[in-house]
């Protein structure tokens, strides 16, 4: 494997070309090598799937218990009329 | 300017003019989200619930405060970010300041991928144990790792918005999001090949 060391810099690079943070020069041999090495296009396959599934996977659902209990502790704990204090 | 952001905006200035349900309105739009950074952040459902609220108030007592430098959701998770890290230096302080580094598996230090996760599609991935692995592996990240992974991969927000959320540099949120987004690939992963083994080994 002559391109270890280049995959592994590649690789290294990867989640910045992800979130669109590399210059054009760069990217484009990021793309280059992308197109050539399918270790390397593997990584970054798997690497876009991470992210996918960090943001699709993890619920933001709040119980009604919770979420009744916040309400309640703001209602006691928030001084109404805002506008009246200070 | 987003049009959510204008959106808060219009409701903060009714707030401040002593309209509490406008406040409500903002506490239902985001509880769901902050609650849920909270959860992953302090790791307890109960301490989640108190960090909850205690952000809320927080906010609402803060609110003449809120610049409108950032956006409001950006000044929110703020709040939250810190009251979590708070609790975390007071009663966890081994969580913060020792464990702070990922510990890679030295087999996997030069970065390497098999296609059983790739190859896995969305629905199996996003089944309910895909998402009980996705949170374990979240969770098993050292604190300061997740706060930056949650914030950009769950919660969406810009890299230089995480770095102000969390009181960072960019390139500093940029290095850990690498090796955190690294580290819950590997631990997926692995769970993905030993599953795949298992199935082979129970068809064979
Ligand atoms: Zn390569």
């Amino acid at each position: 494997m002559t391109t270890l060391k280049g995959c592994k810099e590649f690789c290294q690079r990867l989640s910045e070309y992800l979130d669109g943070e590399i210059g054009e020069h760069e990217c484009r041999l990021i793309e280059a090598h992308l197109a050539e090495c399918p270790p390397c296009a593997l990584v970054y396959r798997s690497l876009c799937t991470t992210v996918e599934v960090c943001n699709k996977g993890v619920s933001c659902e709040i119980p009604d218990d919770v979420r009744q209990r916040l309400l309640q502790f703001l209602r006691e704990h928030c001084d109404p009329g805002y506008a009246a204090k200070t | 300017m987003r049009d959510a952001d204008q959106e808060d905006r219009t409701a903060i200035k009714k707030v401040l003019a002593g309209d509490f349900g406008a406040f409500e309105a903002l506490v239902e739009k985001y509880q769901g989200r902050i609650y849920r950074h909270l959860r992953k952040m302090v790791k307890d459902n109960h301490v989640a619930e108190d960090l909850l609220q205690e952000t809320f108030l927080n906010a609402y007592r803060g609110l003449r405060k809120f610049e409108g430098g950032s956006s409001f959701s950006t000044w929110l998770f703020r709040i939250a970010t810190n009251n979590a890290l708070m609790f975390l230096r007071k009663h966890r302080p081994q969580s913060i300041e020792y464990d702070d580094e990922i510990r890679s598996d030295p087999s996997l230090a030069f970065m390497t991928s098999s296609p059983e996760f790739a190859d896995t599609p969305l629905e199996v991935l996003l089944s309910q144990e895909g998402r009980s692995k996705i949170e374990e592996a979240i969770e098993a990240l050292p604190t300061l790792y997740r706060s930056v992974l949650i914030l950009r991969d769950v919660e969406g927000f810009s890299l230089s918005e995480v770095a102000d959320i969390v009181n960072s540099s960019v390139p500093a949120v940029k290095s850990r999001l690498h090796r955190a987004r690294n580290a819950v690939r590997e631990t997926l992963m692995g769970y993905y090949i030993e599953k795949e083994l298992s199935t082979s080994r129970g068809a064979s």
